[in-house]
C-alpha cells in the first residue's frame, strides 16, 4: 500500500482546560462581562493548539477584541432590523411589521451569521504556517438558504435532508488551505432513504436510533469530503455516539456541570481517533493565501444562538 | 537535567509560503539559532527577533515564529530545547516561559483565583451592604418616593382601597404620632388595602401599607402601632433601597454572565420584581428595636407590639391569608425575647391611643362597606 494516511490527534486535557475556564469566569466576573470575549478566545486557541493533524497542530490567531468589535457590529445590525421593523409595523401595519422581522432575522440575517462566523474562523485558524480561509459571499448563501427553508416547509420536512447536504456543499466548496480548495460530493438523495428511517424509528426507538442516523450522516459526510487527491473518512458508529453521549450525560450529572471541560475534551477526542485522511493531499503544494474577514458574522452567530459547533474544523 | 553541552537539536521549519514541512538541525549559538535545512541553506533566528508560541504546557512541542504575519515557525518536540535556550539567552529568555516554570505560575495563579473569590465574596458579604448604605444616605427623598409610588401601585392596583374616613384617620394619625417624635425626612402616608389577606408592608420614601386581614386580628390600637412602628423603622432606615442596591447590581453580573441582557433589563423596569428582595434579618431586628424606642417616645405602650408577635406564633400556619405577613416576619421565638428584653423595665404613663374609642368596631368599619353587586 502506498496510499499515504493522515490523521488528527487531539493531545488537550480536561485538567489545564478546567483551569482555563476557571480563571476565565472569574476574570468575566470581575470585568462586568467584557472579557467574555477574551475568555472564548483563549478557549479556542487552547482547542486548536492541542490539536494535531499529521504530526503539526493548529493554530488560533483571533483576538478578544475582533471578537468584540464584531458583537459590536452584529448588536448593531440586529438592532436596525428591529427599529426598520417598528417603524414598517407603524408605517404598513404590525403584520407587515412583523414579517419584515422574521424575513430580515431568518433569511438575511442568519445566513450571514453562518457564512460571516465560517469566514471568520477559518481565516483565524493555520497549520504548518498557512492559513485557512472561506471564500464565499453571505449573499451567494441567501438564495440556497431560502430555497431551503421554504421547501423544508412546504414538503413537511422531507426536502430536510437534501437542505442539508446543499448547505454542506456551499460551506466546503469555499474552504480552503492556503490556495487549495476543499470539495465536497455528497447527495441528498444518498441520505434521504436513511433519514425517513430515522423519522419512522424514531418513536419505537424512543429516539435512541437518531444516534446511528447521525454517525451514517457523519460517515457519509466525511467520506465525500476531500482536498486534493485525498479523501476524508470517518468511522464513527451509532453505538460509540450513543457511549460519548450517555458517559458525558453522566459526568455533567454527577458532578453538577463541573465535568464541562472534561466532557469538551473527550467530545473532540472522540471525533478525532476516527478520523483519516487518505491519499495524495498534495500538501507540500499548498501556497499561503490569506484572506481577510471581520468577526461580525461570529458576532451575529452568538446573538442569533446558531450553534457552529459542529462546523468547527472537525465538521469542515 | 538538561545536557548543557548539547548545542544540535532537530526540528521542523516551515516558511510562512509554503505548506511544506522541512527537516531542520538546530544550533543553539551566542546570539541566536543557526538553522539548516535538508537542502543545506541557512537560516539565522536572533535570540530578540522571535517569540514562543507554544511548549509550556507537558508535551507540547516548542514552536517559535519569527517575523510579521505569516511568520516563519520553528518546531522542536523536545521540550529540554526550551531549557537549553533560556540558560544561552537569559536577555530575550524572560519571555520563553518552560513546562516548569508554568507549573509554577499556575500554582500563583491557582492561589491568586482562590484569593480573587474570597475577595470577592468578603465585598459581597460587607464590602457591598456598607457602600448600599452610603449610596442610599445620597439619594434625594423625592426619587424614593416616585419609586415608592410606583411599587405600591403596582402591589394595590389590583385591590380595593378603605374609604372608610374614621379609619383611614384613626391609622393615619398614629401614624403621624409617631414620625413627629422620630423626627424623620419622609412624610408618611398610610394607606388601609380591602383585603383579607394578613399583611403589611412598607416602600421606600414613607409609604406603609396595612391589609384589613392585619387589621381585624389586631384587639388594641396599640398593637397595630407596633406593626406600624416596624414598617416606618424600614423606611426610615432605607432597608428596602439598601436591598436594592445590594442585590441589582449583582443581579445585573449575573445577567451578563449569562448572556442574558434582556432579562437584566426587564428587572429594572419592572418594578414589581422587586418584591423578590428581602430583607435581611440584621434589617428585621433593627425595625424591631429602633420601632419600640419610637413607641416608647411617642408614648405608646410598645407591649402591644409584643403581644401582637405572641398572638402571631400561636396562629394557625396554614392559611392562605397568613402566608403574606408570617413569611416576611416570623415571630421567631428569638425575636419575640429581644423585644421582651427591650420592653423589660421601661415603666411609662403610656397615653392611650385613639383616646378609648372602640377598637373592635373601628377596626371592622372596613369591611362594613357594602360592595353594590352588580347582576
Ligand atoms: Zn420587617
Amino acid at each position: 500500500m502506498n496510499t499515504p494516511i493522515r490523521k488528527p490527534a487531539f493531545h488537550g486535557t480536561g485538567g489545564e482546560l478546567f483551569l482555563i475556564h476557571l480563571v476565565n469566569a472569574l476574570l468575566i466576573v470581575i470585568t462586568l462581562g467584557i472579557y467574555w470575549f477574551w475568555a472564548k478566545t483563549k478557549v479556542r486557541a487552547y482547542l486548536y493548539g492541542q490539536t494535531e493533524f499529521d504530526g503539526d497542530r493548529f493554530a488560533y490567531h483571533g483576538t478578544g477584541g475582533e471578537l468584540l468589535r464584531g458583537w459590536l457590529k452584529a448588536v448593531g445590525l440586529v438592532f436596525a432590523v428591529l427599529v426598520a421593523g417598528v417603524l414598517i409595523q407603524l408605517l404598513l401595519g404590525e403584520i407587515v411589521g412583523a414579517l419584515f422581522i422574521y424575513a430580515a432575522l431568518g433569511f438575511v440575517v442568519a445566513p450571514m451569521a453562518i457564512v460571516g462566523a465560517r469566514r471568520y474562523r477559518l481565516s483565524r485558524t493555520s497549520w504548518r504556517g498557512v492559513r485557512f480561509s472561506f471564500r464565499a459571499s453571505w449573499k451567494e448563501f441567501i438564495p440556497i438558504f431560502v430555497l431551503g427553508v421554504l421547501l423544508t416547509v412546504v414538503t413537511l420536512g422531507l426536502y430536510y435532508p437534501f437542505f442539508h447536504v446543499q448547505v454542506r456543499r456551499f460551506l466546503v466548496d469555499h474552504s480552503y488551505f492556503g490556495n487549495r480548495p476543499f470539495s465536497f460530493d455528497g447527495d441528498g438523495r444518498d441520505i434521504f432513504g436513511r433519514h425517513l428511517l430515522a423519522l419512522l424509528l424514531f418513536v419505537p426507538t424512543l429516539g435512541f436510533y437518531w444516534f446511528w442516523y447521525t454517525a451514517f450522516r457523519n460517515r457519509y459526510y466525511w467520506s465525500h469530503t476531500s482536498f486534493g487527491g485525498a479523501r476524508f473518512d470517518s468511522t464513527v458508529t451509532g453505538g460509540a455516539l450513543l457511549g460519548l453521549f450517555l458517559t458525558n450525560a453522566l459526568l455533567l450529572l454527577v458532578t453538577l456541570g463541573i465535568a464541562f471541560p472534561w466532557v469538551q475534551v473527550r467530545t473532540i477526542r472522540f471525533h478525532a481517533d476516527r478520523l483519516v485522511l487518505a491519499g495524495p493531499a498534495e500538501l507540500e503544494e499548498v501556497r499561503q493565501e490569506a484572506l481577510a474577514a471581520t468577526a461580525t458574522g461570529e458576532g451575529l452567530a452568538d446573538l442569533m444562538d446558531v450553534d457552529l459547533v459542529g462546523a468547527d474544523f472537525f465538521g469542515l | 537535567m538538561t545536557d548543557t553541552r548539547r548545542l544540535l537539536w532537530n526540528g521542523w521549519y516551515y516558511d510562512g509560503q509554503t505548506a511544506r514541512r522541512h527537516s531542520v538541525e538546530v544550533e543553539v549559538g551566542s546570539t541566536g539559532l543557526a538553522l539548516t535545512l535538508e537542502d543545506g541553506s541557512m537560516r539565522r533566528w536572533m535570540y530578540h527577533e522571535f517569540r514562543q508560541v507554544q511548549g509550556s504546557r507537558p508535551g507540547e512541542p516548542v514552536r517559535l515564529e519569527r517575523g510579521p504575519d505569516p511568520p516563519e515557525i520553528l518546531v522542536v518536540e523536545d521540550q529540554s530545547f526550551l531549557e537549553r535556550l533560556k540558560e544561552n539567552a537569559p536577555g530575550a529568555a524572560r519571555s520563553w516561559v518552560t513546562p516548569a516554570e508554568r507549573r509554577k505560575r499556575q500554582r500563583w495563579l491557582l492561589a491568586a483565583g482562590l484569593l480573587g473569590l474570597g475577595a470577592v465574596g468578603a465585598g459581597y458579604t460587607w464590602g457591598i451592604p456598607i457602600l448600599a448604605a452610603r449610596v442610599a444616605a445620597k439619594i434625594p427623598p423625592e426619587w424614593e418616593v416616585r419609586l415608592g409610588e410606583s411599587l405600591v401601585e403596582s402591589v394595590t392596583s389590583q385591590e380595593r382601597i378603605c374609604s372608610d374616613p374614621e379609619l383611614q384617620q384613626a391609622v393615619q394619625g398614629v401614624v403621624e404620632r409617631m414620625s413627629r417624635e422620630a423626627g424623620s425626612r419622609y412624610s408618611f402616608q398610610a394607606t388601609v388595602v380591602d383585603a383579607s389577606m394578613v399583611n403589611a408592608f412598607a416602600a421606600p420614601g414613607g409609604f406603609i401599607v396595612i391589609y384589613r386581614g392585619l387589621l381585624e386580628i389586631t384587639e388594641s390600637p396599640e398593637e397595630l402601632a407596633g406593626v406600624l412602628a416596624h414598617e416606618m423603622q424600614h423606611v426610615i432606615q432605607q432597608h428596602g433601597i439598601r436591598a436594592i442596591l445590594r442585590e441589582v447590581p449583582l443581579r445585573l453580573v449575573v445577567a451578563a454572565v449569562v448572556g442574558d441582557l434582556g432579562t437584566a433589563g426587564q428587572m429594572l423596569t419592572t418594578a414589581s420584581s422587586l418584591g423578590s428582595l428581602r430583607y435581611r434579618r440584621a434589617d428585621e431586628a433593627s425595625a424591631d428595636r429602633a420601632g419600640v424606642l419610637m413607641l416608647q417616645k411617642a408614648g405608646i405602650d410598645p407591649n402591644g407590639m409584643l403581644v401582637f408577635f405572641r398572638r402571631l406564633a400561636q396562629q394557625e400556619r396554614g392559611l392562605p391569608e397568613w402566608v403574606g405577613y408570617l413569611s416576611t416576619h416570623p415571630p421567631t421565638r428569638d425575636r419575640i425575647r429581644k423585644l421582651e428584653a427591650l420592653i423589660a423595665g421601661v415603666e411609662k404613663d403610656w397615653q392611650p391611643l385613639l383616646g378609648g374609642r372602640d377598637w373592635d368596631r373601628l377596626k371592622r368599619s372596613c369591611a362594613t362597606l357594602v360592595t353594590p353587586e352588580v347582576s
